[in-house]
């Protein structure tokens, strides 16, 4: 028992560290997907017909194909580095994959939900329209979740970390470590939530 | 004859079309400048290599090892990569006199990196075979030489390979010997992700042996953890190792200088002294490659010398190929388009890996519908159980609920098939399957998801009716205020059950990951897994939502 607290402890840094990968990833999925989603929201207010068609395809298309295989097409066919010329080299890692095959949801959410805001807010419909944001929080936290996946391609993030320690300390620990991270999103994501339920109560109040 | 000629002229529209669908084009480009290569030697000291230009410009070479092959690659207690081909990267560097930088590779993704850049050069415990040549340059002579074999468990009871036949077999995913030793010996193999899966399902009886490289079952058999295990069989398909640098480098200045270095070791001893420093038992391949890399001719000199072409004489080359790259079945069309565009689809030429592929297809369909009823299950039971007013039933399924949807579904499944599986092996001898454990974490993570929906859906009803209960007659009502989302959360789970192949659940994605590990070909393989996740998740939302419709429907007749 005493001898389990004392690895959890050596090796909590380690651990938070790469917790600290699985947030950033996170964030920069969010950050690209949001982007790259409201551009598509706008475009569908195009008063060319083909030009909606267009991005509810595309949208469809990004969102149905799951994010693991996005994440195995961007690490099996795009290279590391990209050498432009001699000296420029454009550097391609594992965890900017990852980012971009998760930003595969939130482009999604953003592309339809913005839209959808914005025509309620029009209709002066506040409190839909403002949903928005804690809805969008909540897909933040599903993608830190997700984001869990990147270690089957090489990111040294938490579980993949996990799996290291397991690796170095031998198996006898698997349960307490395994445990040990899940309470590590666990916690994360319970404050977060909390917080995205504070602002969406704040928020109801404020428009009613 | 017809086939070819429509194939060809979407071939030729595709690419009148290719401007206008540019994104596309991009990332096909990005695939293909990756995959393809032309290469020629141009005399002795081989052609300019950008490899070895760019480690020079930087002062240091990146090499893939394996850290999960003891002695040849492994950690030590503080978590540092050491063992035999460590020491022979590191002589290698100083050899070329530039920094060592090692890489972690694993048996799945070695090529994959090579080919990616993110290595320079591999000494991965990688056999030289025919399949290899096509996706990699191996570096010719070859460092070492193993076989395979088969690690049994105490209680197994096989007295040959072929008493091997349809029983459980755990191997790796991606090794060289996993096709050709199925195929004559009809083994059901498993194919796990890392050595330590594969050895902890050996433990816990999931198989009843490990297919394996027979030094490092060797090297098993003297550890206390493997004490009655045992390794009886002859070794097979003993075949040489090879280093390997990426398939533009064929030819190359550094392929030349690598040959010449590993020829120079194998007359010196230098790899026998280093294999003995670290207790592997002496290979007969490298006391062989001695002998033939200090025999002289008449005149004094080494028989095995570069000729004018910088070519090493045919009988110092590695002539011992598998003859697992024979092709079977019927297959005219795929492999004309192979022979002419160079797409390899070997899933339809190929009975081998066209059934792998089918019953992935077929294993992943099995796995989204058993998790969504188990979602299903558990949130509409959840919400019952929450609604009931039971004391302390609702703190529990609310602690219990936000544990559930908020902790990877990846780490559930880590913990209870390898964590919670070991421990049940161990004390009660109960052996978890990995589809069960998948369909649990998937259908746990979701239901609890799906859970919470229903149940603020149900207290916005309550709300107006404070005498409503949650039956199966009140669901559609329920389920009016709450569809979008439990229609979210279940097309969510149908795309996410390929982290299923992280416990060797071989379905679709396990299954093209370990085509493209022995076709190399991922450009193929990863298209066609977009497109037909992309139908699949397509028609199960619609299935759902059919099913959805016909449920509120019936909430209606009143």
């Amino acid at each position: 028992m005493m001898e389990t607290l004392d690895l959890l402890r050596t090796w909590t840094p380690f651990l938070l560290g790469g917790f600290a990968v699985n947030i950033g990833i996170a964030i920069l999925a969010t950050a690209i997907g949001t982007g790259f989603g409201a551009i598509l929201a706008l475009l569908r207010f195009s008063r060319h017909r083909s030009v909606v068609v267009a991005v509810d395809a595309f949208t469809s298309f990004i969102r149905n194909v799951p994010t693991l295989v996005w994440l195995f097409f961007l690490a099996t066919l795009t290279p590391n580095e990209i050498n432009l010329t001699e000296d420029v080299v454009v550097v391609f890692p594992p965890w900017l994959k990852a980012s971009i095959a998760l930003s595969a949801s939130p482009l999604g959410f953003t592309s339809w939900n913005l839209y959808a805001s914005v025509l309620a807010w029009r209709r002066d419909e506040r409190n839909a329209a403002l949903l928005f944001i804690p809805n969008w929080l909540g897909g933040f936290l599903i993608t830190l979740l997700a984001s869990s996946v990147s270690s089957l391609v090489g990111v040294s993030e938490i579980v993949g970390r996990c799996n290291t320690i397991i690796s170095a300390t031998g198996a006898s620990h698997m349960i307490p470590i395994y445990l040990y991270a899940s309470i590590i999103f666990f916690a994360f994501s319970a404050i977060c939530s909390a917080g995205v339920a504070q602002l969406k109560m704040a928020l109801a109040r404020k428009i009613s | 004859m017809w086939i070819k000629r429509v194939l060809f002229f979407c071939w030729r529209r595709a690419g009148a079309l290719g401007s206008r669908l540019s994104l596309l084009a991009m990332l096909l480009a990005l695939s293909l400048s990756c995959a393809w290569s032309t290469a020629a030697a141009d005399g002795p000291l081989g052609r300019p290599s950008k490899a070895l230009e760019t480690i020079r410009h930087r002062g240091e070479i990146a090499i893939g090892v394996k850290a999960d092959f003891a002695p040849f690659g492994m950690r030590d207690s503080a978590g540092k990569v050491i063992g035999f081909e460590v020491d022979l990267a590191q002589r290698l560097a100083d050899k070329l006199g530039v920094r060592l930088r090692l890489v972690v590779v694993s048996t799945e993704n070695r090529f994959q990196w090579l080919e990616q850049g993110a290595v320079d050069l591999i000494i991965a415990t990688a056999g030289d075979t025919q399949e290899r040549r096509a996706l990699s340059t191996p570096v010719e002579p070859n460092y070492y030489g193993a076989g395979v074999n088969v690690l049994l468990r105490p209680d197994a009871k096989v007295s040959d390979w072929q008493d091997l036949r349809g029983k459980p077999v755990c191997a790796l995913q991606g090794s060289y010997f996993n096709k050709p030793i199925t195929q004559r010996y009809i083994i059901d193999l498993q194919y796990y992700r890392s050595v330590r899966d594969a050895q902890l399902a050996l433990k816990d009886g999931r198989c009843i042996a490990f297919l394996y490289t027979d030094v490092a079952i060797d090297h098993y058999l003297k550890q206390p953890e493997w004490a009655n295990y045992k390794a009886p069989f002859p070794s097979a398909l003993i075949i040489p190792w090879a280093m390997s640098l990426s398939r533009s480098e064929r030819g190359s200045e550094l392929e030349f200088r690598l040959g010449d270095i590993i020829a120079e070791w194998h007359r010196s001893g230098e790899i026998i002294a280093l294999e003995k420093q670290w207790g592997i038992r002496p290979s007969k391949f490298l006391q062989d490659a001695r002998g033939l890399w200090s025999a002289r001719d008449a005149n004094g000199g080494y028989v095995c010398q570069r000729n004018e072409n910088g070519q090493w004489p045919t009988q110092c080359r590695n002539q011992a190929f598998v003859t697992s790259a024979e092709v079977e079945g019927v297959h005219g069309v795929a492999l004309w388009i192979r022979e002419t565009f160079g797409f390899n689809f070997s899933i339809f030429y190929d009975r081998y890996d066209g059934d792998r592929y089918a019953r992935g297809l077929a294993l992943t369909m099995a796995l989204g519908l058993a998790s969504l009823i188990v979602a299903l299950l558990l949130g509409y039971w959840g919400a019952k159980a929450f609604l009931s007013g039971w004391p302390a039933v609702r703190p529990i399924l609310r602690f219990v609920g936000n544990y559930g949807r908020m902790t990877p579904p990846l780490l559930q499944m880590y913990l209870l098939f390898f964590g919670l599986g070991s421990w049940l092996t161990a004390h009660y001898d109960i052996v978890l399957s990995p589809f069960a454990v998948a369909t649990w974490c998937f259908g746990a993570y979701h239901g609890c998801i799906i859970m919470f929906m229903l149940i603020e859906a149900a207290e916005i009803v309550q709300s107006t009716e404070p005498n409503f209960r949650l039956r199966l007659a009140t669901f559609p009502e329920v389920l009016r205020l709450s569809n979008v989302g439990v229609r979210s959360a279940l097309s969510n789970l149908i795309k996410a059950t390929g982290i299923a192949s992280a416990i060797a659940v071989p379905e679709l994605l396990s299954a093209t990951i370990a085509i493209i590990a022995d076709q190399g070909n991922p450009d193929v393989m990863m298209s066609l897994l977009l497109v037909i996740f992309y139908v699949y998740s397509a028609v199960s939302l619609a299935l759902i939502m059919a099913v959805e419709r016909r449920i509120l429907n019936a909430g209606a007749r009143p």
